[in-house]
């Protein structure tokens, strides 16, 4: 670890990596705080053959990174290996038996516990990933629980970014329970080992506030007028909504639109078309508000534009706050901000002038030297756009081209970047010249920041937007060159949005941090947490576990003290949770790819299980009609499984609405026309995974377990993609022109893949499907361009 | 039976003891007759009959549903228990009515509102006899259909993306051999997305 070639651990990270040694623990990091050196190290450590190191679900930048390393690493004694679908599962277990790390999905690795192709017992420890999202339902449960129940000695370690999740709700405390984890370690910006070594090797900050024009200023008050109303509104027709909601500091934050509509799903149905337009609408005026600050006048004035009532498309649907002074006065503000005879008089925006400033510093600081690297960061791929017509054209001229483009349809604004040859480099220059020595990055959560950073090997760094993540990534990547100098232009308006949310956005983390903190401090750790010895509940399985007691459950565990139920479930819906509380409410699972149905409970009853989305998207595609033919022809009892989803609460109105006619369109005609074909078909309709565990064990009271050797045979003849194909890819083919479920094949067996029909010339296609038309067909698809239907407005 | 040859009649045969029901004044769309010899609530045609019940009602009257069942019997093919979701934490309630109405061979529909179970009853009437294309997916065969079909079939990609991904390569060949890179610089389509789309032409048609 000694060697140059590696990068040395900041002490922090010497720290977290002892942390991660002697404990099963949770890790959190602050935004931007990095942990891959950390665990290329740790990982390095268990690289030998001895040992079986599990990285489930890795991010998947950061896992080719540490693969790469790893690979490299001469400290590894093996090489790190991906376990995917593409190894044959009889090949499994060597895989697994090679040891060493290996990364894979959470949907492997749950199916190979299931199916003991994993020795679990030989497991010497699982990693996982994005651990604030870890529920009682979630996939990382599962696997904790199998892994836990049969291993007593590995390790389970786990990492999260987002203090703020885990904050929510004992959202951490959960977490822990759930992956057996007693310790929590949490790294936040303030912690004494991190702001010492970003003290220690600073970054050189110059710090812009710049003002507002007069303008943005009243047209900022119109937006914040205009939330204002809306939400007066939306609070007269919801009342018993959290007035959290209604204070307009909230929502200019960023999340503010999910966080309201997440509320809101559970009674969306009951919510008149008005409230619904309003909640819409706030949407809109808060986009606006980041609009004003990144656009430049003209582009603004055009989206406010675009707004205004124009009589058809909004007569039937008028909004209220259209018509309020304040949006009055946001029209003829934007308007005039626009309105001069020349370009000249038009308002520029202020950062712009700022940047002016800077490029020429930055110019006149290298005259002789040699060329060094700007980068600037930015929140949108139009700001860059602008920016780069800005440096090209300077901005008058910048200006008057926009105010023609405005007249023409918007096309001219794209054809900025080189169309064709888009290589790495022409993302990151936005077709600017190699000689400016300017680079962009547009605001996106690189997982592997610190390394694009280094390739893009900036020297000055212009803050276009602030942004935590982005600052955070500036300092820790300073701290990693030690020597280079590296200068930051924090770019923000002075009392603007902006300013508020970036201020919002650092408080909050830091409230996150101190609270759980606090938690940590005073938080109980039973002594069985780890599920190493003793009983932990989590462990343990049966009806008792679930959410609905059932009062025959006692009975029932002690009748299968032993063997419990078994089911078999189709391998594709091991993504959702209700495998893991059926097992977990006591029934064996057997995966198998079925191709009728997802559960079969008894040699009888087949379920096939739909999400409400499902639901919509089956029905209209005519799958499921396919899929209840299959199912009604094969078994006794065949039922269609509804499972609404707890955040959106139980009723199908809320993704159907009742029309005044009967129309083929609405989801309730449809299962009735489902129904009526139907007649053996039966219909559940549960609330939850665990409703719906509660009905399974009810409907396999005193049955039979199913018979998998007669379900594989079922499986076989009626298939409709054959078993020699890819299903996902094969279904993909099935829906180009010329192509059908009879001639599939042709293609299938000719051809590698969809790229290679693509290439191929009308004749062979006619040739290989034995049919002119439908080779002509198929090669008019890929080739053919179709005229474009002229921009609405 | 008698019974059964006047049900094929083009109204909905409503049971008198329904009537008040808040649903009826809903039923705006089929013709509706009551009568007082019908075992069911509602005859919705030749086979198809339904017995109404709101949660709100089961939980005063537990033992309602039961004897209606029983006089039920085995009659008609397509038998519609339909439920009116009319009480908060109907979770319970419903799940012993689902065990209820799979022993008596019975389908259950849930409606939340008067309307929506008014417009259940209406369907049922109205489809008595229709051919079940709506439900097998009748294609679009335009060339924006195919394309629609063609590009969302890949997980994650919807109408919008379908869209972007035209405007920005012109001809189908073209989003089909685009490189990640470039698919990933397009708004609504993010890394993983761009790579979904990327891996899903290149993967071979055959298992190995």
């Amino acid at each position: 670890m000694s060697t140059d070639s590696k990068t040395s651990l900041l002490s922090y990270e010497k720290q977290a990596l002892m942390d991660l040694l002697t404990d099963d623990c949770l890790v959190v990091l602050g935004e931007g705080i990095t942990y891959q050196n950390i665990l290329l190290s740790y990982l390095e450590s268990y690289s030998d053959p001895g040992t079986l190191l599990l990285a489930v679900e890795c991010p998947e930048e950061m896992e080719e990174w540490l693969l790469e390393r790893l690979t490299l690493s001469e400290t590894a004694v093996v090489p790190p290996k991906k376990v995917t679908s593409e190894i044959h599962v009889e090949k499994r277990t060597d895989h697994y038996l090679q040891g060493g790390v290996q990364f894979i999905s959470k949907r492997i690795l749950v199916i190979d516990l299931l199916c003991k192709r994993i020795p679990t017992e030989l497991i010497t420890g699982i990693v996982f990933f994005n651990a604030h999202y870890v529920r009682d339902t979630s996939i990382e449960t599962f696997i904790s629980r199998l892994y836990r129940t049969d291993n007593k000695t590995g390790f389970i370690k786990a990492f999260s970014t987002n203090p703020i999740q885990l904050n929510k709700v004992n959202q951490a405390e959960t977490c822990m329970r759930h992956l057996f984890l007693p310790r929590i370690h949490l790294w936040p910006r303030f912690h004494a080992n991190i702001s010492e070594c970003i003290e220690k090797h600073k970054c050189e900050v110059v710090e812009l506030h710049i003002p507002l024009t007069d303008v943005m200023k009243n047209l900022q008050m119109c937006i914040i007028d205009l939330l204002h109303f809306c939400m007066k509104e939306v609070k007269k027709h919801i009342p018993s909504l959290d007035s959290d909601f209604f204070v307009v500091e909230n929502a200019v934050g960023k999340d503010y639109f999910r966080s309201l509509k997440k509320v809101l799903n559970p009674i969306w149905s009951h919510l008149g078309p008005n409230t619904k337009q309003l909640v819409q609408d706030i949407k809109i005026i808060s986009q606006l508000n980041n609009q004003l600050l990144q656009c430049s006048a003209v582009r603004f004035y055009e989206v406010v534009h675009k707004l205004k009532p124009t009589g058809a498309s909004r007569s039937s649907n008028v909004c209220l706050w259209m018509f309020t002074e304040a949006f009055g006065r946001l029209l003829s503000l934007s308007k005039e901000r626009v309105e001069q005879k020349e370009a000249e008089k038009i308002e520029l925006s202020p950062k712009w002038e700022a940047i002016q400033e800077i490029l020429s510093e930055i110019k006149a600081e290298n005259k002789n030297g040699p060329p060094k690297n700007t980068l600037f960061c930015v929140s949108s791929y139009a700001t860059a756009k602008q920016i780069v017509k800005f440096i090209k054209y300077g901005e008058v001229s910048t200006l008057a081209e926009e105010l023609l483009s405005t007249q023409r349809p918007q096309k001219d604004l794209q054809a900025d970047i080189p169309p064709s040859e888009e290589t790495e480099d022409s993302r990151t220059t936005f077709g600017l010249e190699e000689s400016h020595n300017i680079r962009f990055l547009v605001e996106k959560k690189y997982t592997m920041i610190q390394e694009y950073l280094t390739s893009l090997n900036p020297t000055y760094v212009i803050l276009h937007d602030p942004d935590l993540f982005m600052v955070r990534s500036l300092e820790m990547f300073r701290c990693r060159r030690p020597g280079k100098p590296l200068r930051i232009y924090f770019l923000v308006y002075d009392n603007s949005i902006e300013e508020q949310r970036y201020l919002t956005q650092l408080s909050e983390e830091k409230k996150a941090f101190e609270q759980l903190i606090m938690m940590k401090g005073n938080m109980t750790v039973y002594t069985d947490q780890d599920g190493r010895e003793g009983t932990n509940a989590m462990l343990e399985r049966g009806h008792q576990g679930l959410k609905f007691k059932d009062l025959e459950s006692q009975d029932s565990r002690q009748n299968h003290a032993k063997s419990f139920p078994k089911v078999v479930v189709d391998m594709r819906d091991f993504r959702s949770s209700l495998p893991s509380i059926l097992h977990k409410s006591g029934m064996d699972l057997i995966p198998k790819t079925i191709e009728i149905g997802d559960y079969i409970l008894t040699p009888d009853i087949c379920i096939e299980r739909k999400s409400i989305v499902d639901l919509i998207g089956s029905l209209a595609s005519g799958r499921l009609f396919q899929q209840c033919q299959a199912m009604c022809n094969t078994y006794k009892h065949p039922m269609l499984l509804i499972e609404f989803d707890e955040a959106n609460g139980f009723s199908l109105q809320n993704y159907s609405g009742v029309t005044d006619a009967v129309v083929t369109s609405s989801l309730q005609t449809q299962l009735t026309l489902i129904t009526l074909h139907f007649p053996k078909l039966r219909m559940i309709w549960s609330q939850s995974e665990y409703t719906t565990a509660s009905i399974f064990h009810e409907l396999k009271k005193g049955k039979e377990d199913p018979d998998v050797g007669a379900i594989e045979t079922v499986s076989k003849e009626s298939s409709i993609i054959s078993s020699e194909f890819n299903h996902s890819v094969v279904n993909t083919l099935l829906q180009l022109p010329g192509v059908t479920s009879k001639n599939y094949f042709l293609l299938a067996r000719k051809f590698a893949n969809i790229l290679e029909i693509s290439k191929t010339s009308q004749e062979r296609l006619s040739e290989v499907l034995q049919n002119k038309e439908e080779g002509r067909a198929l090669f008019e698809f890929f080739n053919q361009v179709e005229n474009k239907s002229k921009p609405d407005d | 039976k008698a019974e059964i040859s006047q049900n094929s009649s083009a109204a909905v045969i409503v049971s008198t003891r329904q009537r008040g029901n808040p649903l009826l004044p809903h039923m705006r769309n089929v013709i509706v007759t009551y009568r007082d010899d019908i075992l069911p609530d509602y005859v919705l045609g030749a086979n198809t009959c339904a017995i109404f019940l709101s949660l709100k009602y089961h939980r005063l009257h537990p033992d309602y549903i039961y004897e209606r069942l029983r006089q039920l019997g085995k009659g008609y093919i397509v038998r519609i228990l339909l439920l009116q979701v009319d009480i908060p934490d109907s979770a319970i309630c419903i799940e012993e009515l689902t065990k209820v109405a799979l022993l008596s061979s019975l389908t259950l529909m849930l409606a939340w509102s008067p309307a929506e179970a008014a417009r259940y009853l209406e369907a049922f009437k109205i489809y008595e006899n229709k051919p079940p294309e709506v439900l097998q997916g009748i294609k679009d065969t335009s060339y924006q259909g195919h394309l629609n079909g063609f590009l969302t079939s890949i997980r994650g990609v919807n109408k919008t993306d379908v869209a972007r991904l035209k405007s920005e390569f012109g001809t189908v060949k073209d989003i089909v051999q685009a490189d990640k890179g470039r698919l990933s610089a397009l708004p609504g389509i993010g890394e993983k997305k761009a790579g979904r789309i990327h891996e899903l032409f290149r993967q071979p048609f055959r298992n190995l």
